[in-house]
């Protein structure tokens, strides 16, 4: 989690589901990102 | 904030070998179904030896093992297949049904292949919505063709679930849309994981969620006519800005004809919402409840999509079940969300929060005497209600979290994007505090949150 510096140590051992995306991220979603799901990180929870 | 003890012992591995179980070796003959039940306390695991397997038409890897738990499925053999099981159940194939010809195999595969024809000959693909009585095989006859829309060519349906009570890529009480762009997991009730902060052991999938939040449709039918629109519009935008879905075409899971309202205006609205322009119905030509249903429904969609409604049997493979089997789906795709499987542990994050900083909405529901509102009826249905944080009515409730702010506008909220989930783990009445379950590490989010009628107790 980018946005939070004090969980990223525990975010890389530790994995948890991501918050869904926005419905408009969504809709301009390419499912062809979801490649390699090693490289997925949060980067929705900008709140 | 810290783990509490114990949190995530859901999620550990659950080891099958700890009650010693021997391998069984059992052949399938070419075309049949192996039926099976694994009921929640009961594990099992198949390994396919020889032979093709699928399980709702996704193939079975050979010499992989397969891990089931709280789950009716079918092994259907496409060939002959050999294959080797191991469980803390001896039986757990059904009795009487087992090793019978899969009658409804033929009928898939020409279903599935005149979909085929439709997205080879233009760039709209088709729009074909299962519909039919409860427990006729509408979820697994979507579940196989999403599977086979994927198996042959590069397309990517999207699979739309009308049904809250059924919890795919989700929690239960949502309607969702999900492009299939790779594999489902075979292993896993929910058809797959949505997505992680890391990996999967299969490609995940990223659902689009809209929050009903009720259990049952005629609890509040504006607000689940509503809910269908709102993601009907998405899909919609989404399906015009990428060509592949576009072409692929949709899948739509729907719930039993029972629940729609008795004139079918609700489904011609789904028909037209979704531009759905095929309609199978699952139903038997000697069960006269069906057929009655099948004349009713014929009647009153021709106008909408004229020829283009078949009637398929119902599925061979249905397995006989209660409210407690589906009840124990919406338990455990609950804890998977938080907590994921045995092949993707999760660790959900515990978090205390004041009574002032949680505001919760809720929906209006009719048939219930002492929801607010509920008796009104010049109310406007679709408002929400703030609730008033007891322990009563909250404990152990799973809440939506939504992209709105906590001060928003209960109009704003019911509009706005989803967040997540929570869980209401402890109401502290003295403290004026509750602790809540999220599944992302940090902060409660700042955030308007909005109460389902489910509950969930570790
Ligand atoms: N190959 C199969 N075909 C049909 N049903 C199957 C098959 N294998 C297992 N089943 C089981 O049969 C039961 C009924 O099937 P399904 O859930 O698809 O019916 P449905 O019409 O969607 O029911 P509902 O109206 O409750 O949504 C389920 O428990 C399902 O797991
Ligand atoms: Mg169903």
């Amino acid at each position: 989690n980018s946005n939070n510096p004090g969980t990223t140590a525990m975010q890389k051992n530790i994995q948890s589901r991501n918050w869904y995306l926005q419905d408009s991220q969504w809709i301009n979603f390419n499912d062809d990102d979801i490649t390699s799901t090693k490289n997925i990180i949060n980067d929705n929870v900008g709140r | 904030m810290s783990f509490l003890p114990g949190l995530t012992e859901a999620a550990q591995v659950p080891d099958i070998y700890i009650d010693v179980n021997e391998a069984h070796t059992q052949v399938l003959p070419i075309g049949t179904l192996w039926k099976i039940r694994v009921p929640s306390e009961a594990k099992m695991s198949i390994k396919v030896l020889t032979g093709i397997a699928e399980i709702f038409g996704t193939e079975l890897a050979n010499n992989i093992e397969y891990n089931f738990q709280n789950w009716n499925f079918t092994v259907h053999a496409v060939e002959e297949v050999c294959l080797e099981w191991k469980g803390t159940d001896s039986h757990p194939a059904i009795e009487g049904e087992d090793l019978i010809p899969n009658e409804s195999a033929q009928n898939i595969y020409n279903l599935h292949f005149s979909l085929e024809k439709m997205r080879n000959s233009t760039f709209d693909g088709p729009k074909v919505m299962i519909i039919g009585n409860k427990r006729v095989g509408k979820t697994a006859l979507c579940r196989t063709l999403c599977s086979y829309t994927i198996k042959f060519k590069s397309y990517q349906p999207m699979f739309i679930n009308l049904n809250p009570q059924e919890s795919i890529f989700s929690p239960p009480g949502c309607l969702s849309a999900t492009p299939i762009s790779d594999i489902l997991d075979v292993q896993l009730p929910i058809w797959g994981e949505s997505m992680t902060s890391g990996a999967t052991s299969l490609h995940s999938k990223q659902p689009l969620l809209k929050l009903f939040g009720l259990e049952i449709i005629a609890e509040n039918r504006d607000l689940y006519m509503s809910t269908v629109e709102a993601l009907s519009e998405d899909v919609s935008e989404r399906l015009h800005k990428d060509a592949l879905i576009q072409r692929s075409g949709c899948i739509i899971n729907t719930p039993p004809l029972s629940q729609l309202d008795d004139d079918l205006k609700d489904l011609v609205n789904i028909i037209e919402k979704f531009k759905v322009n095929l309609i199978i119905m699952v139903g038997d030509e000697n069960n006269d409840e069906d057929m009655a249903q099948f004349e009713k429904v014929s009647q009153t969609i021709k106008p909408f999509v004229g020829d283009f409604l078949l009637r398929l049997p119902r599925l061979t493979g249905v397995i006989e079940s209660d409210d407690t089997y589906e009840r124990s789906l919406q338990r455990n795709a609950i804890r998977e969300y938080f907590y994921g499987n045995q092949n993707t542990a999760l660790s959900p994050f515990s978090v205390s929060i004041d009574y002032e900083d949680l505001i919760i909405w809720e929906p209006i529901n009719l048939l219930d005497p002492s929801s607010a509102g509920a008796d009104n009826n010049s109310i406007d249905k679709l408002e929400l209600k703030q609730v008033t944080i007891t322990p009563s009515s909250i404990q152990h409730a799973l809440i939506c979290l939504t992209y709105s702010d906590k001060h928003a506008k209960p109009n704003d909220v019911r509009r706005s994007s989803i967040l997540g989930f929570a869980l209401v783990t402890e109401v502290n009445e003295k403290r004026k505090k509750v602790r809540i379950l999220i599944p992302v590490p940090g902060n409660f989010p700042n955030c308007s949150t909005l109460l389902t009628s489910y509950r969930y107790l570790e």
